[in-house]
């Protein structure tokens, strides 16, 4: 059981031009036991910071602690840190009793000892057989599917006994059907065990699912740091603003006045608590999600007026882009309501929900 | 009419028919008739002859049956020349340059792009040398008198290769010949997952372990196939006879300078013929081992 903290973590890969900075002065914290998602576009330094925290890449500056113990510079296999790989690294001439043995094996535990923590974490993972199917455990990974490669590694994992799980993009070698299932099964998995876990992702939907916390990260940088919930209704910035959320949030540039926003030669009510905050005249970016628009063929007051350009059918629901004087809104309507692709429509954003960013940070 | 079709098709995938190809093949059967068949047919013949280069028998020689063969089986020389072709495999292919060429390649596999390159560089030139070229530069390192190596060490007067032939010319193809299979481990090596490797050091384990338990069990059909490559080369290796000569008192006579010497110096070209048989079936032995080896390798993939 441990926390996890890092001081102005700071990570430079040399290149030509002198050097990339993959971590910029990163200090964060990640609770005992908690689920923490670091979420970001590739490139953005998440797997860096994860190959940092599992001692595979030495910080160029700043430390990493794992409860009371400084460990920036204690070798991987002393951390008691397990990491699951996005290809799950299974030893292929193995079978998955031996991968599952191996950290007691290369410890070396007792062939007894070996035994129980391999049947231990195999019934924990549900990877032995019961009276309808037939165990795994004599089988070499490459007889296994994608997701009980997956469990197995994650058995292999579990038997290392760790203080700390890394995963690195967990579900993105399952395919869409497997991913949900994965997803639901890692999460109750971290429940039962309560061990810290961080993992990467570049998919905010399964961040949002998995974690209890999440970091947002760009260049090197958190950019955001919350609860799903938080990140979700309030992002602080634009940038996350525009990455979470399935259907992106309109980010619509428009200026205050009287107490209004003008955009796209609407006026809109101003954000809920933001009253008095930002002068007249002030350049805004004004975000709203399509998720929470109130669309009507009727004229309604504050309302966006556009036509319907684009229809996307999204199972249960549409989205709507609207042309609003030559900008593209974009609202989500129940599926009942198919409007015809030319026809006029008013679309009034949630009050309660919209938001105002000045210089791309949130005001409020 | 499906039926018919299709063994038809099997047998002139090309649409040549038998002629026309027999036609396209033939110029190069033709030199390996010449240059292979025949030599191979004309050593089995000598080898039943008692042919000699110069005298009597080189006129008129008679066949004296299996002699040859019971003779240099029973030769004591021909016992000590397979016994240091035995050592000069064994310390010189197998555990010289397999082993070396192998460390080489492990521990430059993370190296900076520059370093990697300067040291294949080098070793890479050691290899593509000509043999007589590489064989008289190590004369001159060895030179009792004007020798580099006694210079670098302060030895003055050390004839090396006379006095530790069998040392020099196994120390000369290690040299010679590691490029070879560093080059093959290192093509090898990056075949290795990563994450694979990576998941071995989080758990906790050594060099040793991560090379034993990830590293080998991936490269095991290059090895194999490094070993048998190297071991026939080295087997067949007339380069020492340029830096020894077989010498000082056959303490280098190893099988390919041993027939030279019996064939070309004794003149002896019908036992120089049944020798170069036996080392024809002691390649053959050695290279059905090993790719026995490779067959268990991927039976025991399949299962």
């Amino acid at each position: 059981m441990a926390q996890i903290r890092t001081v102005d973590l700071t990570k430079t890969f040399p290149d030509a031009a002198g050097g990339v900075t993959a971590l910029d002065a990163l200090t964060l914290t990640v609770d005992d036991g908690e689920f923490f998602a670091l979420l970001g576009p590739s490139g953005c330094g998440k797997t860096t910071l994860l190959r940092t925290l599992a001692g595979l890449e030495t910080p160029t500056g700043g430390a990493v602690h794992i409860g009371d113990a400084d460990v920036t510079h204690t070798p991987p296999g002393k951390r008691g840190v397990a990491m699951v790989f996005q290809d799950y690294a299974l030893f292929p001439h193995m079978t998955v009793t031996e991968n599952i043995a191996y950290p007691l094996r290369v410890r070396g535990a007792s062939k007894s000892a070996q035994r129980e923590a391999v049947l231990a974490a195999a019934s924990e993972l549900g990877l032995t057989g019961t009276e309808t199917t037939v165990g795994l455990l004599d089988r070499r990974p490459g007889a296994l599917s994608g997701g009980q490669q997956q469990r197995v590694a994650l058995a292999r994992a579990t038997a290392a006994n760790p203080t700390v799980f890394l995963f690195d993009e967990p579900l993105s070698n399952l395919d869409a059907r497997l991913r949900l299932e994965a997803r639901t099964f890692l999460k109750r998995l971290q429940r039962e065990l309560a061990t810290t876990t961080v993992f990467v992702t570049h998919d905010q939907a399964e961040a949002l699912a998995l974690a209890d916390r999440i970091a947002v990260m760009q260049s090197g940088r958190i950019r955001q740091l919350g609860t799903p919930r938080e990140v979700y209704r309030r992002p602080a910035n634009t940038f996350v603003a525009s990455f979470i959320g399935s259907t992106p949030m309109n980010l619509l540039e428009g200026t205050v006045r009287d107490g209004r926003v003008l955009v796209a030669d609407s006026e809109i009510a101003r954000p809920d608590g933001t009253a008095g905050l930002v002068a007249d005249g002030t350049q805004v970016v004004l975000g709203a999600r399509p998720e929470y628009f109130r669309v009507s063929p009727a004229p309604l007051g504050g309302a966006f007026q556009g036509t319907v350009a684009v229809v996307e059918n999204l199972g249960s629901s549409l989205l709507l882009t609207l042309d609003v004087a030559g900008t593209p809104v974009q609202a989500v309507v129940g599926e009942e309501d198919e409007p015809e692709p030319g026809a006029t429509l008013w679309a009034l954003p949630r009050q309660d929900r919209t938001l105002l960013y000045v210089d791309g940070e949130l005001v409020g | 009419m499906a039926r018919a079709a299709s063994p038809a098709a099997a047998e002139d995938p090309a649409g040549l028919g038998r002629a026309r190809a027999a036609g396209i093949a033939a110029p190069a059967l033709l030199v390996v008739l010449a240059f292979l068949v025949f030599p191979a047919l004309w050593t089995l013949y000598l080898g039943t002859t008692n042919y000699r280069l110069t005298g009597f028998a080189a006129r008129h020689p008679h066949s004296v049956g299996t002699d040859n063969y019971t003779n240099v089986v029973k030769d004591p020389a021909f016992h000590h020349s397979l016994w240091l072709t035995f050592e000069y495999v064994l310390g010189s292919a197998v555990i010289g340059q397999a082993l070396l060429g192998f460390v080489i390649a492990w521990m430059l596999r993370d190296a900076a792009g520059w370093l990697k390159r300067l040291v294949e560089a080098l070793v890479l030139l050691a290899w593509i040398l000509p043999s007589s070229v590489v064989a008289f530069l190590w004369v001159a390192l060895l030179d009792r008198d004007a020798g580099t190596l006694n210079t670098l060490l302060h030895t003055p007067g050390t004839a090396w290769a006379i006095e530790h032939p069998m040392s020099t010319i196994i120390v000369f193809n290690i040299w010679r010949g590691t490029a070879f299979s560093m080059l093959l481990y290192s093509a090898a090596l990056t075949g290795v997952p990563p994450s694979q490797l990576a998941t071995a050091r989080m758990f906790g384990a050594n060099q040793w372990q991560q090379l034993r338990d990830v590293v080998f069990p991936h490269i095991r059909g290059h090895i194999l196939t490094n070993l048998l490559l190297i071991s026939l080369w080295t087997f067949n290796d007339f380069t020492p006879y340029q830096i020894t000569a077989g010498g000082p008192d056959d303490k280098s006579d190893i099988l390919p300078v041993y027939i030279y010497r019996t064939a070309l110096f004794d003149g002896q070209m019908g036992l120089g013929a049944a020798i170069s048989l036996l080392m024809l079936v002691i390649n053959l032995v050695v290279a059905l081992v090993y790719l026995r080896l490779l067959r268990e390798r991927r039976l025991e993939r399949v299962v």
